[in-house]
C-alpha cells in the first residue's frame, strides 16, 4: 500500500533522518533503519604496521652434511651450556665425517659482535645456534 | 630454546627479514632438571632437529595488510561495544580493562592534542617493531581513556621508550619483572594536566596518571606487539605493567636542589618525561642522613644480582618531602648524597662475581656481565676489595615525590640484561595549548600534599 504524505510530514521526516544520520556518523555509530535498533560500531585499528625489513637471503640449505664444517654456537645461557656436550656427542655419532667446531658467543651485545659472528660464518658450511632460553 | 620462546624467535626473525630461518624448539624446557640419561636423549633430539634445519627449506606466507577499521554490531550501542571488547580481548589488543572505543571522531578529537601530522612516525616500538605513528598513538590513547591534552606527554614517552638507550626490545621480551616507569618533571605542565605529584603519586585516582601510563601499555601491546607468553616472556609479570606514571614534587626542593629535568640536561622552563625500567621497589624509612644512607645502601646491595647482571645501570631513589627535609636541613646537595650512597652501596668482589651461588672466573666477567677490565683487575688483587653496585654516583637518580607524612623513601632498581638506561625527552606543547586546556577542562581530582 502506498502511503501519501503531505509536504509538512515529508519535511519533518527528512529533517529527522538527516539529524539521525549526522548524529550517528559523528559518534562513529551507524543505526540500521531496516533492522530496527541494530547498531554498528566502527572503530579504528590500534595495531600498527610493522617496519618492513629488507629480506635477508639465507644460505642455501645443505644437500648432505657428510664432510661439511658444522659450527655450533652456544649463546652462553645455562640451558645451552648444559645441553651442548650431549648435542656434540650425538652430532659426532650421527655425522661422523662432519667437522664440528664449537664457540661460545654471549647473547648480550658486545663490541664487534656482528663481525665476530661473520667470521664464524666464514669458517662453517652450516651453523647450529643453541639458544638456552 | 623452550617452546614458549618459539613465537618470539619467529617474530624477531621476521623483523630482521629472515622469516624462513629454521627455528626448532626443544620439547623439554627444563634442561637444568634433566637426569644424565634424559639429557642424552634431549641431545639426540636437538641433533635431529638441527639436521632438519640445516638441510630443509622453510617457506612462510607473507604478511597480510592490516584493516583500517573494525565494525561491531549489536541491538544497541552497549551490545556493539561489548562485541568490540570481546574481539579486542580475543585478539590480544586489550589490557583487560574496559576500553573506550577508538571511533574516527574520538581519534580526531585526540589528535587535537598535537600539532604533529597523524602520519608522523614517532618511533619503532619493540619488540614487534611496529610503527608508532601519531595516529596509532592517538588510537591507543583513546582506548586508554586519555584526554587530548595528554598527547604531548604520550608522544614524548613513546620517543623515550623507543630511544635505543632504553632498549625496549629486551625490556619487552625478558622473563624478568621489568616494566617502564614514567616520571614527569615540570610544575606548570603537571598542574595543567592535574598529574598527581602528591600523596600516592604512583597510585590510582588521577585521570592523567592512570590513563597516560595505560596508553603506554596499550601502545606496547598493540604497536609493539608485546603479548604475554608470545613475545612478552615475563613468567610472572609485575604489577607495574598496568600503568605507572608519577610526577616530581618540585616545590618541596624549596630551591635547594635542581629538578630532575635540569639534572638530565634540559632547561628549567621545559617539561620532560623520563622513562626507567623498574624491576622492584624497596620501601625505606629513616630519621637521619646516616640511617637513610645505610638503609638505601642496604637496598642497593640487596638489589645487585650478579646472575641478572644488574651492574652498570641507573637506579632510582624517591624521597618523600619529610625524607628530603633531612637532607635539606643537613645542607646536603644531590651530588653529595649520590657520592655517599655510591661509597656505601658496595659489595665485596667475592659476592660481586657470583653466578648461581658459584664464583664466576674473573676472566669471564667482562664477557658475561660486561664488567670493565679495571674492576676485574681490582678483584684480581683481592676478592675482599669492594665494588660499587652502580658504576658512578650520578647513576643513582634521586628525586622528591609524594605527600608529606613521616620520612619515607623508595629504592627502585632496574633490570639487568639490557642494558636499559634512564631516558628523558622534552614534552613539546602545541601552540594552541591554552585553548586546548580550556576546551577539555573539568577532569580534575584534588591533589593532596
Amino acid at each position: 500500500m502506498r502511503v501519501k504524505r503531505n509536504k509538512k510530514e515529508t519535511g519533518f521526516l527528512l529533517r529527522s533522518f538527516l539529524f539521525v544520520a549526522v548524529f550517528a556518523a559523528y559518534g562513529g555509530v551507524m543505526m540500521n533503519a531496516h533492522a530496527g535498533s541494530q547498531v554498528t560500531l566502527t572503530v579504528m585499528n590500534p595495531r600498527a604496521d610493522l617496519r618492513g625489513p629488507t629480506p635477508i637471503p639465507l644460505a642455501p640449505r645443505l644437500r648432505v652434511l657428510e664432510g661439511k664444517r658444522i659450527g655450533l654456537i652456544n649463546n652462553t645461557k645455562e640451558n645451552a651450556t648444559l645441553l651442548q656436550p650431549d648435542l656434540e656427542k650425538a652430532l659426532r655419532q650421527m655425522l661422523p665425517s662432519a667437522k664440528l667446531k664449537s664457540w661460545s658467543i654471549s647473547y648480550r651485545p658486545f663490541e664487534n659482535k656482528d663481525r665476530a659472528l661473520a667470521e664464524l660464518a666464514k669458517k662453517s658450511d652450516g651453523i647450529i645456534l643453541l639458544f638456552g632460553d | 630454546m623452550a617452546p614458549a620462546f618459539e613465537s618470539e624467535a619467529r617474530k624477531y626473525a621476521r623483523e630482521i627479514g629472515a622469516s624462513n630461518l629454521s627455528i626448532q624448539p626443544l620439547p623439554e624446557s627444563q634442561i637444568g632438571r634433566l637426569s644424565p640419561g634424559e639429557l642424552k636423549k634431549a641431545g639426540k633430539e636437538a641433533t635431529q632437529l638441527a639436521i632438519v634445519g640445516l638441510t630443509r627449506e622453510r617457506v612462510f606466507k607473507g604478511e597480510t595488510g592490516l584493516p583500517e577499521t573494525f565494525s561491531f554490531k549489536g541491538k544497541d550501542y552497549d551490545e556493539a561495544l561489548e562485541e568490540m571488547e570481546k574481539y579486542f580481548l580475543r585478539e590480544g589488543m586489550s589490557d583487560g580493562f574496559p576500553l573506550k572505543p577508538p571511533t574516527k571522531p574520538a581519534v580526531a578529537k585526540m589528535l587535537e592534542g598535537t600539532d604533529l601530522s597523524p602520519r608522523h612516525l614517532v618511533g619503532v616500538v619493540g619488540n614487534g617493531k611496529g610503527l608508532a605513528t601519531v595516529e596509532k598513538i592517538a588510537i591507543n590513547a583513546v582506548m586508554a581513556g586519555c584526554l587530548p591534552q595528554y598527547m604531548p606527554v604520550i608522544v614524548a614517552a613513546v620517543e623515550a621508550i623507543t630511544d635505543s638507550r632504553y632498549d625496549l626490545h629486551r625490556v619487552q621480551s625478558t622473563t624478568g619483572p621489568a616494566a617502564p616507569l614514567l616520571i614527569v618533571s615540570g610544575p606548570r605542565l603537571i598542574s595543567d594536566l592535574n598529574i598527581n605529584d602528591g600523596f600516592a603519586t604512583l597510585g590510582p585516582g588521577w585521570r592523567a596518571n592512570s590513563t597516560i601510563g595505560r596508553a603506554i601499555r596499550l601502545i606496547l601491546i598493540n604497536i609493539g606487539y608485546g603479548w604475554p607468553g608470545k613475545t612478552d616472556m615475563k613468567s610472572l609479570g609485575p604489577f607495574a605493567k598496568f600503568t605507572t606514571l608519577m610526577a616530581e614534587n618540585e616545590e618541596e626542593y624549596k630551591g635547594t636542589w635542581e629538578p630532575l629535568r635540569v639534572v638530565e640536561g634540559f632547561r628549567k622552563d621545559e617539561a620532560t618525561v623520563s622513562v626507567m625500567t623498574v624491576n622492584s621497589l624497596k620501601s625505606i624509612s629513616g630519621s637521619s642522613v646516616e640511617t637513610y644512607v645505610k638503609e638505601i645502601a642496604r637496598a642497593m646491595r640487596g638489589a645487585y644480582n650478579a646472575e641478572a647482571r644488574t651492574w652498570g645501570e641507573e637506579n632510582l631513589v624517591l624521597l618523600n618531602p619529610a625524607a628530603f627535609d633531612v637532607f635539606r636541613e643537613a645542607k646536603l646537595s644531590r651530588a653529595e648524597l649520590q657520592r655517599k650512597l655510591h661509597q656505601a652501596g658496595r659489595v665485596p668482589c667475592s659476592q660481586f662475581a657470583q653466578y648461581k651461588g658459584a664464583p664466576i672466573p674473573l676472566k669471564d666477567l667482562p664477557k658475561i656481565a660486561q664488567i670493565p677490565e679495571e674492576i676485574v683487575f681490582k678483584c684480581r688483587e683481592s676478592m675482599e676489595n669492594s665494588v660499587a653496585v652502580v658504576p658512578r654516583p650520578e647513576d643513582l637518580k634521586i628525586i622528591v615525590a609524594g605527600g608529606r607524612t613521616g620520612g619515607s623513601a623508595y629504592f627502585l632498581d632496574t633490570w639487568g640484561f639490557g642494558k636499559s638506561f634512564f631516558t628523558t625527552k622534552e614534552i613539546k606543547l602545541p601552540p594552541h595549548w591554552d585553548q586546548l586546556l580550556e576546551r577539555y577542562k573539568g577532569w580534575n581530582t584534588p591533589v593532596m600534599k
